[in-house]
């Protein structure tokens, strides 16, 4: 029996965070919900990319497998 | 608790029967109404439009019912229309 723990990141829920994913794509979205894969649920997300242009995505799921960084823009209450 | 969140997987499943915009970790992108799923996030998908970028140009193709092998999704957008295809 293997015992999976969720993520640690309800200090992070409902605050506006900068993801950083594979395939050097930056994410900016506030974290509505989360799972044991990290599976990420965002809301009023948007893609920036290289040139500084934003791609608005609004809700988005973000699969935890390409999450490679998670910075908070705004402070945790922890 | 975490009771108030919105699990990501409970928000694809509201999405069935709309549409979604998959991003894949290439540069590869769906457009399609998604029919269902399972728990590695596989995807069916009808009446699917294929972007792949190659360089300066997209690569546009019609389908029209696919599985998407859940292994190389990176972003799932409800509602989502797609990449816009002239991007300056």
């Amino acid at each position: 029996m293997v015992k999976t723990v969720a993520p640690e990141l309800k200090n992070y829920m409902d605050k506006r965070l900068r993801l950083e994913l594979n395939a050097k794509r930056v994410v900016i979205g506030v974290l509505r919900g989360f799972d044991a894969f990290m599976n990420v649920n965002l809301d009023d997300a948007r893609e920036v990319l290289p040139d500084g242009e934003f791609r608005p995505l609004r809700q988005t799921v973000i699969r935890g497998n390409s999450i490679e960084l998670i910075e908070a823009l705004e402070p945790l209450d922890a | 608790m975490a009771a108030p969140q919105l699990l990501p997987l409970e928000l694809i499943d509201k999405c069935i029967g709309s549409r979604i915009w998959v991003v894949m970790k290439s540069e590869k992108e769906f457009v399609g109404t998604l029919q269902g799923f399972d728990d590695y996030v596989n995807m069916v998908l009808k009446d699917v439009t294929e972007y792949e970028t190659k360089g300066n140009t997209k690569h546009v193709t019609s389908l029209k019912q696919i599985l998407l092998n859940g292994n190389n999704i990176c972003m799932l957008v409800p509602g989502g229309q797609g990449p816009t295809v002239a991007c300056s």
